[in-house]
């Protein structure tokens, strides 16, 4: 039986795969095969549907102590050339100007400010919540809340309890980069450790919190450090349970510490997706994030284990600061139409994958249509 | 040697008699092979683009230096006048290799489509690319826009090397004479 015959023996009765079956499908020359079998997890779990949000990135500060090789938003401190940090009403606003056709959740991630006092991360967001009481605050990856711990001498609980009772939600997957030590010590030296960061995600599950999880991949680790992520991943998922999506975050080399690195290529990200989905058993989502991948390869991405694509953005900084060509937002529409060409059925959800509005899918794949009807739009047209 | 879970998804999708007919060198045509590949799951005919495409024009794939060719009636190219994109253009491309000529070559514009998409496309059937590429003797007069397009000899044979494919520089005018053929050692991280 081939590498690939006797993983897909093991899919079928529930076996759970090993580090070396992740090496394996890393490694298997047939990369198509390896996401025929990743859809097929996908389709068992959620059938149809892809889903995407109505979400908005804010980052209010990229002034940052920590010195990560792949990071290309960051600043060292205010003053240097291209520093910001957002008074609080700048950022409010943020929102205000949007509330004709407001977002359902806010996504921010920040630099490390090391002269911010910890009241002006609670006016935020209550200030988010004052506009927009409903509104749901993703708030500050697990390396902050770390930071903020060791910054104002307080416990993750306590951080974390204060923060939700200014109106912080859920937490997003952010600053996990690649947890092996023989990796993270050389890309990611001076920020919480992998054990730091997953201590964080089991602190906020324990109260009762929604995360996401991340993996930046295609610098200068190898397929054995991303498949002993994702064990460590699911080894924490299966402790604490709160982990809603993982999302594989593709390595843009423009203007940071690794810019003479290629970054990963389209068969690396759509076999990342992949073996992601393949691997993360306890894991209910696995997001093609478009802003790493582009909206096509994201796309595409929904037939190699992917279900969702992530949401609107409106203003997206930290990809574009390292070259990122995505667009920096997608509307609604855009989202709802990249999805149902792919053959899925659009599924607008909350923060927490509730359902907010399940679209029709379209009639017939998109290339089965002739070009006329294409350009009438009418690959748009839904059944039922 | 393909493995059972793909030749039992060629079976399940209707395309395994696609494949043989091919192998006797025919193409079919009929109505019913029409309605299959409407019908199939677009990684599915992919894999049946892939082993026909393996099977009719070996696992290289030619880079048409400096432009792209011109099309005939066994040479498609995908460029800025395609207006599909993702899935769409691959289902589209897989379909012209299972129902085109055999032994057709299919050049992707990397230039129009994004190199990423031309990677890809590569094992839905596609077997060459071509698009704006770094010179040695200097760049050419291009807006910061296409400058950013242009890719490095070297980048591109990764790029094809991690797909699983051979990459082979030739001149657009004179596809017979191989400018340079990326050596076997660059394929080496996708099959150690």
């Amino acid at each position: 039986m081939s590498n690939l015959d006797s993983i897909a023996h093991k899919l079928v009765t529930g076996e759970r795969l090993s580090f070396d079956d992740g090496v394996a499908l890393f490694r298997h020359p047939d990369w198509i095969e390896v996401g025929e079998l990743a859809h097929r997890e996908r389709v068992r779990r959620h059938q149809d549907r892809a889903y995407f949000n109505r979400n908005m990135r804010i980052e209010v500060t990229n002034v940052c102590v920590a010195s990560c090789l792949f990071c290309s938003f960051a600043k060292l401190k205010e003053g240097d050339p291209g520093a910001h940090t957002m008074r609080l009403e700048e950022a409010w606003r943020e929102l205000e100007v949007r509330m004709d056709d407001p977002p359902s959740e806010i996504h921010i991630v920040n630099g490390l400010h090391p002269d911010l006092p910890f009241s002006y991360y609670e006016d935020l967001l209550r200030g988010f919540k004052r506009i927009k009481p409903d509104i749901v605050l993703k708030c500050f990856t697990a390396v902050e809340i770390h930071f903020f711990a060791e910054l104002y001498r307080k416990t993750y609980e306590e951080v974390l309890v204060q923060l939700r009772a200014a109106g912080l939600d859920s937490l997003p997957g952010g600053g996990a980069e690649i947890f092996h030590p023989e990796v993270r010590t050389r890309i990611a030296h001076d920020k919480a450790t992998a054990e730091q960061y997953l201590e964080v995600h089991d602190v906020a599950h324990r109260l009762g919190m929604k995360t996401n999880t991340t993996m930046l991949y295609g610098h200068i680790e190898t397929f054995e450090h991303r498949v002993d992520h994702m064990i460590r991943i699911r080894e924490q998922q299966d402790k604490s349970g709160g982990f809603q999506a993982f999302i594989p975050l593709a390595f843009h080399p423009d203007g940071n510490g690794m810019k003479n690195l290629p970054g990963p290529t389209g068969t690396d990200d759509l076999r990342t997706i992949a073996v992601s989905r393949l691997m993360l058993d306890n894991v209910d989502h696995i997001k093609a994030y478009w802003v790493s991948s582009t909206p096509k390869i994201a796309q595409i991405a929904l037939r190699f284990g992917a279900d969702d694509v992530d949401g609107t953005i409106v203003h997206e900084t930290i990809y574009h600061a390292a070259g990122s060509t995505s667009p920096q937002g997608l509307t609604r529409d855009m989202l709802i139409r990249l999805i149902r060409e792919a053959g899925f059925t659009p599924v607008e959800r909350d923060t927490y994958y509730g359902v907010v509005e399940e679209l029709a899918r379209a009639a017939l794949p998109e290339g089965a249509l002739k070009v006329r009807e294409r350009k009438a739009n009418k690959h748009l047209e839904v059944i039922s | 040697m393909t493995s059972k879970l793909v030749t039992r998804a060629l079976e399940q999708e209707g395309l395994s008699s696609i494949l043989e007919a091919r192998e006797r060198g025919q193409v079919a045509s009929d109505a019913e092979t029409l309605e299959a590949l409407g019908r199939a799951d677009v990684l599915v005919l992919g894999a049946a683009a892939d082993i026909a495409r393996r099977r009719e024009c070996s696992d290289e794939a030619r880079i048409y230096v400096p432009s792209p060719p011109a099309q005939t009636t066994s040479l498609v190219v995908i460029d800025a006048r395609e207006a599909l994109r993702g899935t769409a253009l691959l289902r589209k491309i897989a379909t012209l290799r299972l129902q085109g000529p055999l032994g057709a070559r299919i050049v992707v514009d990397w230039g129009a489509m994004g190199l990423e998409i031309g990677q890809i496309a590569l094992s839905f059937g596609a077997t060459d690319l071509a698009g704006p590429m770094a010179s040695r003797r200097g760049l050419p007069m291009l807006d910061a826009e296409d400058q950013k397009k242009l890719v490095k000899r070297r980048e591109i044979a990764a790029y094809v090397a991690r797909a699983g494919f051979r990459a082979v520089f030739v001149q657009t005018d004179d596809p017979g004479q191989s400018l340079f053929v990326a050596p076997l050692a660059s394929r080496a991280h996708v099959e150690s």
